[in-house]
């Protein structure tokens, strides 16, 4: 593999691109701790500086400390790490596709797995259960929807809007089938149908303990087919040409963003968007070579999660909307980034043929 | 959107008049099956004779009221509003030269849901009575950001994708709004979501008749445009037409005539779409004035049918009819897409 050469289609990787992706790194990580802390701090409570650290060093006022270790950290750990997982699902999906297009919630994948979670969840609970199984059954649902995807794209080798259409059309007719599940849990109703569009309330130390097992298993994993993703985006004749088993590579990078997207769906919902943006914007940062580009969708993705979940949040202290203002909930956090997400994809429709 | 290439419509060996008068006789027939059923299913069943003796007159006064007044109307506004949206949605595709193209992609159906959802969750204060007219106008807003964002389209199915996208923005704010609400408005609207016949009157089927009546006619005379605007703009320009006008023209019609059913009976999917494509099928032409009214039996009699089997298949539960349309006409639409390979009626890639 030409490693310091300019190679087109994948994006160039040279000692000037590497020195970019640590700086990028590098103000990427100091933005997730100051969004992280910022998270900490605001909300129904303000809290200052000195207070948060008191309180995460086991000091300070009782409330406080209630306040930041149960109730806000778990929530800001969460949102960090879903939203790295879907950032990463997202870049492998358009990598593999071929396809920048190509986001989890957009073609289907989350919904599968929110319909899979549903199938399994107990008649007539009203909550979201939480447990070790849920990662698990949600990836049988993701691994559904893609394989679907898979075949209806295998057939035509359709590329470009086209497949990112029939992803578009499989989504909702899962969702359909989700309607229909829905029906007979009247009394969670409210409850899913704002997972089932992602949101972070209410997320505490248990969902932390269900994710972060497989996150630290799965994010390596990718890293490490990183550079074989780097061949796949040559085209099919070249990556065989260069000796890649082309056929077990793609299936290995499908089923691993299938699994990145299940285990972020189990603990936040189908939050809508940020695997599109997170990878785009990565791209634009430090360049379309997956070696960079993977870690990079992780730790944007990342930060925008938060943001966007800080943003819902201060966004419903901050205007008194009617009918709210007892409210203690805040907006899902998959509303802000679908209504910040969807314009970007239009956006990203109107330059597809440069892209592609 | 418009086509690259434009290619003179091969001549059918067949002349599709006549299969027209079969069709349409085929299509009556099970308009009178889908009616008797309708009347017929469900509990009480009445047998045939008591039926009969219903409309002299005669009878349980129970039963003539379950028939008369709930299964009569619902039967009546499932024929209409499939009629309408079949012709809602021949329209479109004729208009955007796109076979693709369904009110359900276009942001139509995610616009009314929204004007609903704000006055059921804010309790915005519209009379009841007036109700519709916000919904048909939260429509025709989100079909008019479509059509203005499809002007920067290429190709069938980058318009459908800003289709998707407005729609995927309409269902932010629609989930805000729920999030918003109190947990027994969000189960009240869902309902209305899903799209359902189910509950519905004869106030309903009065308050679509007068569109129904309207737009349909106004669809007729507007076929011919259609068949024009079906060669490509560069054609119908050259026939003397002005192109870009007349589109608008017909999407108005096609986004009025979705958006009345809508605001009476919630989003119902792919009706619009796959009653054309049937249409076309079964009297192998592409000129909308025979697929027109072919297109309104079959969407009649699809969404009547679908309707009757959601009532009776898992009774006494019920599915929502518009949750069924969805499962089995995305399916459809799917085999479709993978099957062709493009979406412009003629040229194209």
């Amino acid at each position: 593999m030409a490693e310091n050469k300019a190679i087109p289609g994948i994006g160039e990787r040279s000692a000037r691109h590497s020195r970019r992706f640590w700086i990028v790194t590098g103000v990427l990580l100091a933005m997730l701790t100051a969004l992280v802390l910022l998270h900490l701090a605001f909300g129904r409570t303000p809290l200052s500086l000195e207070e948060i650290m008191a309180a995460l060093s086991g000091n300070g006022q009782d409330g406080h400390r209630h306040i930041v270790w149960n109730l806000r950290l778990p929530r800001a750990l969460v949102a960090m790490t879903a939203g790295g997982l879907l950032g990463l699902a997202g870049a492998i999906l358009q990598v593999v596709m071929r396809n920048p297009l190509m986001e989890p919630g957009l073609i289907g994948v989350s919904a599968g797995a929110v319909l899979a979670v549903i199938l399994t969840m107990p008649f007539s609970s009203a909550a979201i259960p939480i447990n070790g199984r849920m990662p698990i059954v949600a990836l049988g649902g993701a691994l559904l929807s893609i394989g679907m995807l898979y075949m209806f794209n295998g057939r035509t080798g359709g590329s470009g809007p086209r497949l990112a259409l029939i992803g578009v059309v499989a989504a909702s007719v899962l969702q359909a089938a989700n309607s229909l599940l829905m029906l007979r849990q009247q009394e969670g109703l409210a409850s899913i149908l704002l997972w089932s569009f992602g949101s972070l309330n209410g997320r505490v130390w248990a969902h932390w303990n269900m994710i972060w097992p497989w996150a630290l298993a799965l994010v390596p994993c990718a890293l490490l087919m990183a550079r074989r993703a780097a061949v796949l985006q040559l085209g099919d004749e070249t990556a065989v040409g260069l000796g890649l088993p082309l056929f077990r590579t793609r299936l290995l990078l499908l089923l691993l963003a299938a699994a990145l997207t299940a285990v972020s769906v189990s603990a936040v919902g189908a939050i809508g968007f940020a695997g599109l943006i997170g990878p785009h914007i990565a791209a634009k940062l430090v360049g379309r070579h997956p070696v960079y580009l993977f870690p990079a969708s992780v730790l944007l993705a990342g930060t925008l999660l938060i943001a966007a979940d800080w943003i819902a949040g201060s966004a419903t202290l901050s205007f008194s909307l009617p009918g709210m203002e007892h409210r203690v909930t805040s907006l899902p956090a998959g509303a802000v980034t679908t209504l910040l997400g969807a314009p970007f994809f239009l956006y990203l429709l109107r330059l597809t043929k440069k892209l592609i | 959107m418009p086509s690259e290439t434009v290619a003179i419509p091969k001549p059918k060996e067949r002349r599709p008049q006549r299969r027209l008068l079969p069709a349409a006789l085929l299509g009556l027939f099970a308009i009178a099956a889908v009616i008797a059923v309708g009347l017929k299913g469900g509990s009480p069943s009445p047998s045939w004779g008591e039926l009969a003796g219903l409309i002299s007159g005669e009878g349980d006064a129970l039963v003539r009221t379950i028939v008369a007044e709930i299964r009569l109307p619902r039967v009546v506004l499932g024929l209409m509003v499939g009629a309408m949206l079949a012709v809602s949605g021949t329209l479109m595709q004729g208009a955007m030269n796109n076979r693709l193209a369904g009110p359900e992609l276009l942001g139509l159906s995610a616009g009314a849901s929204l004007a609903a959802a704000a006055i059921l969750v804010l309790r915005l204060p519209v009379p009841y009575h007036l109700q519709p007219l916000c919904v048909l106008a939260g429509g025709l807003a989100g079909g008019a950001v479509v059509i203005m964002a499809a002007r920067i389209a290429r190709g069938a199915a980058g318009m459908l994708l800003i289709g998707m996208s407005v729609t995927a923005m309409l269902n932010g704010l629609l989930i805000v709004l729920i999030a918003m609400g109190t947990s027994n408005d969000v189960n009240l609207f869902y309902a209305y979501l899903l799209g359902s016949l189910a509950n519905r009157g004869w106030e309903q089927v009065l308050r679509v008749l007068p569109w129904f009546a309207a737009m349909l006619p106004v669809a007729f005379v507007l076929a011919k445009r259609v068949n024009l605007l079906q060669l490509g703009d560069d054609s119908a320009s050259g026939l003397g037409i002005n192109a870009g006008l007349s589109r608008i023209v017909i999407l108005l019609a096609s986004a009025m005539l979705l958006a009345s059913t809508v605001a009476e009976c919630g989003p119902i999917g792919y009706v619009s779409l796959l009653a054309p494509h049937l249409a076309r099928a079964v009297i192998l032409s592409q000129d909308a004035r025979l697929v027109l009214p072919v297109s309104a039996l079959i969407g009649a009699v699809l969404l009547a049918l679908a309707d009757q089997l959601g009532r009776l298949l898992f009774a006494p539960l019920e599915l929502p009819v518009g949750v069924w349309t969805t499962l089995v006409g995305g399916t459809v639409f799917l085999l479709i897409l993978s099957r062709k390979n493009g979406g412009a009626f003629h040229g194209g890639k």
